[in-house]
């Protein structure tokens, strides 16, 4: 791949970054409301808000505060939580951690086995399996998460009494090995995961059986048949061809990823990014709210930087070259 | 090119009574019907006809790769004394490419995109060795191949994309004489090409035939590269064999009113004042069951017996056969046909 390619293609993504942060910045400062409401107004002088304004710098002109704000993020400085009194990174990675412990293993784990479903059906096209199959995963799909994840608590907790019912830890649990707090961790991670896997399963499906009905027909299948290719290769050479659209799909999940599952986490009570970002939103915790929409925002452009590259080597047909 | 009648055992292909059908939306259309012509060791044949007329069927169903609406209707095709129309799949696999290979139309579309086309000729060998040669061995056999055909050796790691049109057509043809098969079926190799690309292309078929002894079935349209490279042909018309046999023979002295035609709607450079003609209508519908001769509806010199009776395919001399029923008025119909449908060439008017 080209140098110049990459590098300008860098440069495109620092200007991108750039333009959300600040449109993020005005968008939080649009929003009505104000972050001393917080603390349940009116028990509050007006110069004890005034003092807490002035503490976090909000009395400050807002072209003032706009720079302030870029020149300590550009120094990495994200700021400190007005509602956990903590710079905003220890609020952050945990929650993030918590967010990506759920959503990279159910997400991967839906694009492996719903692209080798999604090629299979397609592959088998018009026969009682597919429409199955292919019916199966619009249901799914369609189904609301927080419905589904109802549906799971009350079969698997409540009648079954298999799982824990939220939380990503039993409270009260001291004293663990590193193997039990694993063990314990799985446990209460296993209905959110298989909720979030049925979740993104289906579009998986849908799409890599689309690109793969696509293949169907194509000559050089044929002609891989007529070379004495058994069913079998033939078949691999088409999942080859049509996996070039699953990927950028896939890549570009893993980047929305970064922003957890509001409904999700909220049914399962899990501790991750998606609520961390919606109360920060809610108590006009900017720094929190900015610094979570920040990071999503930079990992799906970033997937998407990640696409652009890949393609040259998912297909060689697709080059880089100056104009 | 009645296969009965030639001596079986220099008999490598033969194609018996084809019959192929397709299911079409309710109705079943015969695309082959009884198909008989025989291939000799060595030896170059042109299956002619206009687009519609089942040559590509008639490649398809050799190699048993028709589509999942058609299917072998009846007939057999023996290669090597083998009846291989009831193989089962796996058994095709081991008859595809080892012993009949396809060149085909576009070979833009015939390779793989994401693949070098020297893994793709790899492929093919190891798809049909049981105990393969190392890939070094190999890759140096496809290099010699690219060399035969006139590509450079150091271009097989390129993708099919980096070809031009004559280029990938001359790397499917390497390939197709990678295993040494028996039998290579070109399916309208020079269609997609342009006419210095065809010019080369034929060339390269015709010293393969001519040097390396390969038998060929050329398939297409244009009557001009058949009598380049081939020894004897058949014309098709709506699914039948109409006339065959030695091509001197058919294209001298055409028996039937289609070859005639056929023969008349191609311009000459020799003959720049020769009138051209171009038949008037079109073949019969696929699903259209016929009860006579299948160009009866376009012929002008059709009888009420034409409309009605299926004619016999006739031997009008050694290596000559015909399927009409007024072969005896032939002669006449040669010179009626310029009359009846000529149109001057561009300028000659």
């Amino acid at each position: 791949m080209e140098r110049r390619y990459i590098a300008s293609r860098i440069a495109q993504t620092i200007i991108t970054l750039y333009a959300v942060l600040t449109l993020m910045w005005v968008l939080f400062r649009l929003v009505p409301g104000d972050p001393t409401a917080m603390f349940l107004s009116g028990r509050l002088s007006p110069e004890d808000v005034e003092a807490i304004r002035k503490l976090w710098g909000l009395d400050q002109p807002l072209h003032v505060q706009y720079f302030k704000y870029m020149k300590n993020l550009s120094m990495g400085d994200l700021g400190i939580s007005f509602s956990y009194r903590e710079p905003v990174l220890k609020v952050m990675l945990p929650a993030l951690f918590n967010t990506l412990i759920l959503m990279i293993p159910s997400i991967l784990m839906a694009i492996v086995v719903g692209t080798l479903m999604g090629t299979n059906l397609g592959w088998k096209r018009g026969s009682a399996r597919e429409r199955i199959g292919v019916v199966l995963s619009l249901f799914v799909r369609s189904f609301p998460v927080f419905l589904t994840g109802i549906i799971v608590l009350m079969i698997f907790v409540h009648l079954l009494g298999w799982f824990p019912l939220g939380g990503m830890r039993t409270i009260g649990a001291f004293g663990l090995s590193w193997w039990e707090r694993f063990l314990d961790v799985s446990h209460h991670l296993a209905l959110p995961f298989g909720v979030a896997f049925l979740y993104y399963v289906g579009d998986v499906v849908v799409i890599s059986r689309t690109s793969m009905l696509e293949m169907i027909g194509e000559e050089f299948l044929q002609f891989a048949k007529a070379r004495g290719l058994s069913d079998k290769k033939v078949k691999k050479i088409a999942m080859r061809n049509a996996i070039i659209p699953v990927i950028t799909y896939s890549t570009i999940l893993i980047g929305f990823a970064f922003g957890g599952q509001v409904l999700l986490e909220v049914v399962f009570a899990w501790p991750g990014v998606g609520r961390l970002m919606v109360n920060s939103v809610q108590i006009h915790d900017y720094p929190v709210a900015q610094a979570a929409f920040f990071l999503m925002a930079t990992a799906v452009i970033i997937a998407n930087l990640l696409v652009d590259f890949s393609y040259g080597y998912l297909d060689p047909r697709i080059s880089i070259q100056k104009r | 090119m009645q296969a009965a009648i030639e001596n079986e055992n220099e008999m490598l292909l033969q194609v018996d009574d084809l019959k192929v059908d397709y299911q079409m939306e309710g109705a079943v259309g015969r695309a082959v019907d009884g198909v008989s012509f025989a291939l000799r060791k060595g030896e170059c044949i042109g299956l002619v006809g206009e687009s519609g007329s089942g040559k590509s069927t008639i490649a398809k169903a050799i190699l048993k790769l028709l589509p999942s609406n058609g299917a072998l209707a009846g007939g057999r095709v023996i290669l090597k004394g083998r009846d291989i129309s009831h193989f089962t799949e796996e058994e095709m696999d081991a008859i595809r490419w080892a012993e009949i290979s396809l060149v085909p139309q576009s070979a833009m579309n015939a390779l793989n995109p994401v693949q070098r086309i020297s893994s793709q000729m790899v492929e093919t060998f190891l798809a049909h060795q049981a105990k393969a040669d190392s890939r070094k061995t190999l890759l140096d056999k496809c290099q010699q191949l690219f060399e035969m055909v006139g590509l450079s050796r150091n271009r097989i790691f390129d993708y099919p994309h980096q070809f031009s049109g004559g280029m990938r057509q001359r790397a499917t043809i390497a390939m197709a004489i990678a295993l040494e098969p028996s039998v290579v079926i070109a399916d309208e190799p020079t269609t997609a090409l342009d006419v210095i690309m065809q010019a080369q292309i034929i060339n390269l078929l015709k010293s393969l035939s001519e040097d390396k002894g390969v038998s060929i079935i050329l398939i297409t349209h244009d009557i001009s590269i058949v009598a380049q490279i081939c020894q004897r042909v058949g014309v098709m018309y709506a699914g039948r064999l109409v006339e065959s046999g030695d091509i001197l023979k058919v294209f001298n002295n055409p028996f039937h009113p289609y070859t005639m035609g056929l023969k008349a709607a191609f311009p000459t450079i020799k003959e720049l004042k020769k009138t051209l003609i171009s038949i008037p209508g079109s073949p019969p519908l696929l699903t259209k069951r016929l009860e006579g001769c299948c160009f009866s509806d376009r012929c002008p010199f059709s009888i009420e017996q034409c409309q009605r009776v299926i004619p016999h395919t006739v031997t009008i001399r050694e290596d000559h056969y015909v399927a009409c029923h007024r072969i005896e008025y032939a002669e006449r119909f040669r010179k009626e046909i310029i009359d009846i449908f000529g149109t001057r060439v561009r300028g000659q008017s």
